[in-house]
């Protein structure tokens, strides 16, 4: 009973959060989404942290100047975080040779992201501090698009823009089942943004300079610095809002084990940074996102941990249950009438089957709508049956590797 | 976006929600509905069926005749009528919503059913002695109950092995003055107990070799008593 009793709050709060989302995003399609036209462009200073990046960094700068920009107003600093590979030697060929503005900065020992951006920003001139990972590529009218969200007249408190982010290497099957899952996080930080609860930032975001040194820059150290800014920007009150124009693409890892660890430093990274903002949870001064939508991931995470316990026990007692059976009955057990349409319906235990295939079908539509918002091509093939009823029990265990590394203290490497 | 728009789609999303899951739980109030209905009308029929057992046993009183093997497999027939009849009313009962009382009800009458079967088969054994299926009387409970889960298992496992078993079940703490009744005579104190061919009786968890045993010494006995007789 009290399994059932937890699938059906699970479920209800699904259902609920989904079709609040399905309100969303039909909202969207009404709300004014005309950018403003600029005459003159701000200078914006580049941001790219390398490290062990000699086969991507080029293309990256190459994305860089070719954005519909003018590459007066760019300001270019690449920070080598101490690679071991041949990236300084390729960039420094590229800059010889490059007719842009490119700085290099070369860090003694390996800070981390969060130290290499920190170092860009003591040296950013621009108005407007642009974060580019050096494994990614953009939109040629990206960077312009991105830029105009901070001259609309509804966004002066906008501390920061990000950038729907795609998979640039989808070649690979588990790439493929990722494609999935930042379509879904693309869609779903549009809807955050919409109901302006919006608190993450990614590989592109772009910040207004001013507001990042006033607030002391990236956390150096963290795991998942890019959380943790766009915690501390809400924490300060200002906003961050999602550039529905354009996007950019990232490499994505092709192991199961690269994926495993990143995600585990990901979802440590949400774990320390939401106790670090744990002031922010249920304070009406943060609006829905402090009230509702904060406190919503803080409850799907401890809904993670009691699922595994609960579902492992059942499937535990399930498991010795069906060997006694087994064991007793031996071939006696395969013997069984097949049932006719009703029986088969009148078995099936509907009090915990119709909130799941309510929950099924919403997810099926957002999964849908999030296909078509970033325009890429829905198609139902294997990593798409993997992604959506398997990876939760991967997801789930990386949740609980992650939760174990906090808490026992375990060190925070990349 | 307006907080006062927020707030009305955070109330439209929950009212949508809660219309969802009040669908959901009419859907359970129809599909119990139907169970109700699917149990009640094959307890009916085995209803019906006993008492045609009733009156093909007064009829051959009447009339003087002994069919034993008829009535043997009138009685395996109709035991293993009521142990599917138990087993989808486990399953409808574990799914249930709404419809406690009628499933109350319908346990009662299917136990009852179940007296009125052993009541039955005793009077058999009366008649026609060894010539029957062998019959337990299984009592559970359903506090705790691994062991009876087990034990159910077990009898499960027999009944699929051997057609001359019949496996009557009971909860032994059901409010019925019938089979508390029972529970006395056999003074019932534990579950599992199993009353095997109305007399030997296993306390506790009971091991199928134990039961087999015991089933397989009646058959012995059988053919000590009549090694070649055909009826």
């Amino acid at each position: 009973m009290l399994f059932e009793i937890y699938i059906w709050i699970i479920s209800f709060i699904s259902t609920f959060v989904a079709i609040l989302w399905i309100i969303l995003n039909f909202a969207t399609k009404y709300y004014d989404k005309k950018l403003p036209d600029l005459k003159t462009f701000p200078n914006i200073t580049v941001a790219v942290p390398v490290w062990n990046e000699e086969k991507a960094v080029i293309q990256t700068l190459k994305s860089i100047f070719s954005q519909d920009y003018p590459t007066n107003n760019l300001e270019v600093i690449v920070v080598d975080d101490k690679s071991k590979d041949n990236t300084i030697k390729v960039l420094n060929n590229f800059i010889s040779k490059s007719k842009f503005k490119i700085k290099l900065i070369k860090h003694n020992q390996n800070l981390g992201k969060g130290g290499a951006l920190n170092t860009a920003l003591k040296e950013a001139t621009g108005e407007y501090f642009w974060v580019y990972d050096a494994d990614s590529v953009s939109d040629k009218n990206l960077l312009k698009n991105m830029v105009k969200y901070f001259y609309d007249k509804n966004n002066s408190d906008v501390a920061a823009v990000v950038a729907i982010t795609l998979i640039k290497n989808k070649g690979n099957f588990i790439a493929r089942m990722q494609n999935l899952e930042y379509v879904m996080a693309a869609f779903v930080r549009k809807l955050l943004g919409t109901a302006d609860t919006l608190h993450i930032t990614n590989a592109l975001s772009l910040f207004r300079t001013s507001i990042l040194k006033k607030i002391g820059g990236f956390d150096v150290g963290n795991l998942t610095e890019d959380f943790e800014i766009a915690m501390r920007l809400r924490y300060n009150d200002y906003r961050i809002v999602m550039c529905e124009h354009g996007n950019f693409r990232t490499q994505v890892p092709t192991k199961i084990k690269t994926m495993w660890m990143q995600r585990v430093r990901w979802f440590r990274g949400f774990m320390y940074n939401n106790l670090k903002y744990k002031k922010m949870i249920l304070n009406k001064n943060y609006g829905l996102l402090g009230m509702f939508q904060i406190p919503l991931e803080v409850f799907v995470l401890l809904c993670v941990f009691f699922s595994i316990g609960l579902f492992g026990y059942h499937i535990v007692t399930l498991f010795l249950d069906l060997a006694f059976k087994i064991y007793i009955m031996k071939l006696a057990f395969l013997e069984f009438d097949f049932p006719t349409l009703l029986q088969f319906i009148l078995n099936l235990n509907w009090n915990l089957l119709f909130p799941s295939l309510v929950v099924l079908f919403l997810g099926l539509y957002l999964y849908l709508a999030a296909h078509k918002y970033v325009g890429e091509k829905w198609k139902f093939y294997i990593p798409s049956l993997i992604y959506i009823f398997i990876y939760p029990l991967f997801r789930s265990m990386q949740w609980l590797h992650a939760f174990i590394l906090e808490f026992s203290g375990a060190e925070k490497k990349w | 976006m307006v907080k006062v728009f927020r707030k009305i789609m955070l109330l439209t999303a929950f009212l949508i929600a809660i219309f969802i899951f009040l669908a959901g739980a009419y859907v359970g109030f129809v599909l119990d509905s139907y169970r109700v209905d699917d149990v009640g009308s094959s307890i009916y029929n085995t209803e019906l069926d006993a008492e045609s057992f009733v009156i093909e046993n007064e009829f051959f009183d009447t009339f003087g005749i002994i069919d034993c093997n008829l009535l043997s497999r009138r009685t395996k027939m109709m035991g293993d009528d009521l142990g599917e009849i138990g087993r989808t009313l486990v399953r409808y009962d574990n799914k249930k919503l709404t419809h406690g009382e009628e499933y109350n009800s319908l346990r009662r009458k299917y136990f009852l059913l179940e007296l009125k079967a052993y009541t039955l088969f005793k009077q058999m054994d009366q008649t026609c002695g060894v010539k029957r299926p062998n019959i337990i009387l299984f009592f559970y409970d359903t506090k705790n109950n691994q062991e009876s889960l087990n034990q159910g298992y077990v009898l499960d496992g027999l009944v699929g092995k051997r057609d001359d078993l019949v496996v009557l079940s009971l909860d032994k703490d059901f409010n019925d003055t019938a089979i508390s009744s029972l529970v006395s005579y056999y003074n019932i104190t534990i579950a599992p107990t199993l009353i095997v061919n109305f007399e030997h009786k296993f306390e506790g968890y009971t091991y199928e070799y134990l039961i087999r045993e015991n089933l397989e010494e009646r058959a012995r006995s059988i053919e000590v008593l009549e090694p070649t007789e055909n009826v």
